[in-house]
């Protein structure tokens, strides 16, 4: 039996009928149609999934979606600007990031609850902040390298309206 | 020099990347879908003594099942020999037995709890060495052992004298080098969205890496023309070789058919690893004639190809094996002797690197070896043995664009390893006398 | 006590099927603006396909990269393609889309020499602009050509077709066969820190220096290298579904927990990249292909740093610290 659950996603207040053992990234994809969050693995090992919740980056198939009645949900869609690019997609983009691509929406919804958590980190930080995230394709290095070029102010300054974590 | 080429142009597809907007084939969906789920013989080697669907198709939002009697011709890949839905006996843990479509996966799920699957458990045997031995148990009718050709348990590859070789060796190197079973484990797993079109047209949204490499296939499974059967995909969340084998194409396709409904089978990562094709093991024993100088004089290779219970693309692999098995050196005395082998674990797939990574590995970690016995360096055993222009390579091709030495002298720079004057000014294009 | 051992590898790879007789068609047309679509059934699975695509078709039509569409999406239109595999894509399809553009040169010589009454024969293609060749000014543009000849009711098609040359039977005695024509080249040192008490090895640098040929897009080629660096890292030390074959198939691995790939955290310290780039007559505009050859060099180069490192040759793939542990002891106990 489907219960409603609301909230906000990408700003925008929602209600949502889902089956009460429905995950987030099940509710995100299925209900909702939202396909940014991709499903690598159903198991909270590839990241492929990774949206914010209240502004924390969490691997949505691990969130049950009715846990986030009354919190704030940003998918890739929600920090994409409708013109040009986000400094971290500017930069995934510019560097030849992404390969096969199936990674990067994950790959970019954790390097950006990163960068607002620490704004100014060393690359040994970067690899272990989205060291929860697999590619496949290998594309570390330069993942890596632009999330680095980011930090150092080299796409601009990051979106506000992202509180700091405590 | 040039316009276009060389320019670091950004992915064609990348704005659709960082954006998330790409399309691939798991995120496409159509109204009133069905969802497909497969029941898989839990046994590594079993013969079927009696299936029974009935109640299967009796079950609460069920809108097809089918076995092997429902295939119109039950054999595919690349050697046509695996078998779409299992026959009398299984040869591996996995092997699709039936296939549900149902309103949704809990009711696909339900379905399949209620069919009724009689196994009799048959002996397996894994180890390829083991699977070569006459008392094994005979896992295809045709026997264990592939013949090449038709004929030959054996590939063999054969260059210079051998004998003569060896005996011209100041030293004989030996080495066994194995490598495991190794998964693609690209990101997206495998999916395929199949409908009927209003022309009668099977559509199949597939993960394939190659839709014209599995169309004929595929359109003998279906028993179908090409022109009643469409591809759309091609933008896909990895593959590695993991979609030159068709593991959800042929099922969903047949559901669809089936039902006239859309039907999705798309595989879970637990399903991806356990039951579509791998990298099989290899065994490579490598016998070397090594004189003090460096110079190989001889080698002897034999291969033993795992190719698991189909050959799917196993037989590929181990004929690329054999041709580039000697590695990136000249050996004018050579012996290869490959066997494929079939045991009870997931068929051979196409895996990046497919056969030749594999076989480089120990030819790489040998020459090592070699090099320690006659008690010089690494890079200079490399430059001793590089093929050169114009070399015929070991299975008799002139080689054109060689860069052995040149990638070597690249490496060293790279590496701040400062070489040897001969090596410094050594070049593929002039061979020594 | 950490060791460290260098390693060195040299490989390499061929492009295209085992034996040849793998064809691609392309088509290219042109649109009523005069912008260039290109078909063919290829594969975009994060290879980088496109750009070859779109750079080897604009190269030979000498326009920008940005008037080329690629069209590879379903069966119903894209023109045939083998497969999308074997190393094979930048060479075969590269060079049927030089067969497709040459053909559709030709077929604008004729149009715009009928509009103009001139033979093709007297005609010149230039960036994009057809025009008698003793007189240059008197042409048209590929925009122009488009309109006039959609409009017009002419349809404009540049086809052709690549075949590798096929490789005679193999020779049962010899083995002896055409493997590929085009071969590409790599050569790896690695660099690993081996802890001794642990058998844990970590890979500290890799540079690689390789030959594809022309590159034809250095952000993707550099990609591709960094990504067989990774895969090679994996196949070096932790992937293998199965970790006691053949004594038994249990455990297998059915998730990322237990079949390893690397991650962020496996990354080498420090890794570079060359590229020798080696003119190859028989691929397009001298390329050869390099997506198989990445992945090949690291582990032998690793296990080869790993003997380096402490002495024993972890001779069976992959090098998990058990596996080096237990060479390490046995070496001790010799």
């Amino acid at each position: 039996m489907k219960q409603m659950v609301s909230f906000v996603l990408n700003g925008i207040p929602v209600e949502v009928a889902v089956k009460p053992e429905a995950t987030l990234l099940e509710m995100l994809r299925d209900e909702i149609g939202l396909t940014s969050p991709k499903c690598g693995c159903n198991h909270g090992d590839c990241g492929a999934c990774t949206v914010h919740l209240d502004n924390q980056a969490v691997k949505s198939c691990l969130v049950l979606a009715m846990t986030v009645q009354g919190r704030e949900v940003v998918t890739l869609d929600g920090i994409t600007p409708s013109q040009g690019l986000h400094p971290i997609q500017q930069a995934f983009y510019e560097k030849g990031a992404p390969q096969c691509g199936y990674c990067t929406p994950g790959m970019v919804m954790a390097a950006d609850a990163f960068l607002h958590r620490n704004p100014h980190p060393t690359l040994e930080e970067i690899k272990e902040a989205l060291s929860g995230n697999l590619c496949r394709c290998g594309s570390y290095e330069k993942y890596a390298q632009a999330v680095l070029a980011v930090a150092n102010g080299e796409y601009g300054p990051l979106p506000e309206g992202r509180e700091q974590d405590v | 020099m040039f316009n276009a080429i060389g320019k670091p142009i950004p992915r064609y597809d990348g704005l659709g990347h960082v954006t998330g907007r790409t399309i691939y084939v798991s995120d496409v969906t159509m109204p009133g879908t069905l969802t497909c789920k497969v029941l898989r013989c839990p046994y590594y080697r079993a013969r079927i003594v009696s299936l029974d669907v009935t109640q299967a198709k009796r079950m609460p939002g069920v809108y097809g099942v089918i076995t092997r009697e429902d295939v119109p011709y039950n054999r595919f890949a690349m050697v046509p020999d695996n078998h779409v839905l299992a026959e009398e006996i299984t040869r591996y843990r996995g092997q699709p037995v039936a296939a549900v479509a149902a309103v949704s996966k809990e009711a696909a799920l339900d379905a399949l709890a209620k069919i009724k699957v009689e196994y009799e458990e048959l002996e397996p045997v894994f180890d390829p060495e083991k699977a070569m031995e006459p008392d094994a148990p005979q896992i295809r009718p045709e026997g264990n052992v592939h013949l090449f050709d038709g004929t030959s348990p054996v590939r063999r590859v054969r260059r210079g004298d051998i004998e003569k070789g060896f005996a011209e060796a100041d030293v004989i190197v030996e080495g066994r080098y194995t490598t495991p079973c190794e998964e693609h484990a690209p990101l997206e797993c495998c999916s395929t969205l199949a409908y009927v079109d209003e022309s009668g047209k099977l559509v199949l949204y597939s993960k394939t890496q190659g839709v014209y490499f599995v169309m004929g296939d595929l359109a003998n499974v279906f028993q179908l023309p090409m022109n009643k059967l469409k591809f759309i995909g091609n933008t896909i969340g990895g593959s590695f070789g993991s979609g030159n084998s068709v593991a959800t194409d042929h099922i969903a396709g047949l559901l669809a058919l089936k039902t006239g409904k859309p039907v999705r089978y798309t595989l879970t990562r637990a399903e991806e690893m356990m039951f579509t094709t791998i990298s099989t093991p290899w065994i490579f024993k490598i016998k070397d004639g090594v004189r003090r100088d460096g110079k190989i004089t001889a080698r002897h290779v034999e291969v033993i190809h795992d190719c698991g219970a189909f050959t799917e693309l196993g037989l590929y692999a181990a004929e690329k094996n054999a041709n580039l098995v000697a590695g990136a050196n000249l050996i004018e005395n050579l012996a290869v002797d490959t066997h494929m082998v079939f045991t009870n674990k997931l068929p051979s797939g196409s895996r990046r690197g497919f056969g030749v990574n594999v076989g480089q590995f120990a030819e790489q970690v040998q020459l090592d070896r070699d090099a320690r016995a006659v008690g010089i360096s690494p890079m200079a055993i490399r430059f001793i043995n590089a093929f050169h222009e114009d070399d015929i390579s070991h299975v008799g091709n002139r080689l054109r664009a060689v860069s052995t030495i040149e990638t070597l002298q690249g490496v060293a720079d790279l590496a701040g390893i400062s070489l040897e004057e001969q090596y410094r000014t050594m070049s593929s294009k002039e061979v020594e006398k | 006590m950490i060791r460290t051992g260098r390693g060195i590898s040299t490989i390499y790879y061929p492009s295209g099927f085992n034996g040849g007789r793998d064809p691609d068609l392309v088509s290219l047309r042109i649109k009523p603006d005069g912008t260039i679509d290109v078909s063919n059934a290829s594969c975009e699975m994060g290879q980088g396909l496109k750009n070859v695509v779109v750079q080897i078709t604009a190269e030979r039509l000498e326009i920008e990269p940005g008037q080329i569409n690629f069209d590879n999406t379903n069966s119903d239109t894209a023109a045939f393609s083998m497969d999308t595999a074997g190393t094979r894509s930048t060479v075969i399809v590269g060079n049927a889309i030089l067969a497709a553009a040459d053909d559709l040169i030709g077929k604008l010589k004729t149009f715009v020499g009928e509009k103009l009454g001139v033979p093709a024969a007297e005609m010149s293609y230039e960036k994009g602009r057809t025009f008698i060749t003793t007189q240059p000014e008197k042409g048209m543009t590929l925009a122009e050509i488009g309109a006039a000849s959609n409009y017009g009711g002419v349809f404009l098609m540049g086809t052709g077709g690549y075949l590798p040359e096929p490789a005679p039977p193999r020779d049962p005695e010899t083995g002896a066969t055409l493997p590929s024509k085009i071969m590409a080249y790599g050569s790896c040192v690695a660099d690993v820190e081996v802890d001794d008490e642990t058998g844990v090895v970590r890979v500290i640098n890799l540079y690689n220096c390789y030959d594809m040929g022309t590159v034809i897009n250095p952000l993707q080629a550099e990609a591709q290298a960094d990504g067989g660096n990774i895969q090679g890292i994996g196949m070096a030390l932790f992937e293998d579904l199965a970790p006691r074959f053949p004594e038994r198939m249990e455990p297998y691995a059915d998730s990322f927990t237990d079949y390893i790939i690397p991650t962020f955290m496996d990354m080498p310290q420090h890794s570079a990249t060359s590229f020798y780039e080696n003119y190859d007559p028989n691929g397009p505009y001298g390329a050869k292909g390099c997506g198989e050859m990445v992945v090949d060099t690291q582990s032998p180069a690793i296990v080869n740093a790993i003997y380096d490192a402490v002495g024993v040759v972890v001779d069976s793939l992959p090098a998990t610290p058990e596996k080096v542990l237990r060479l390490i002891k046995e070496k001790k106990s010799k």
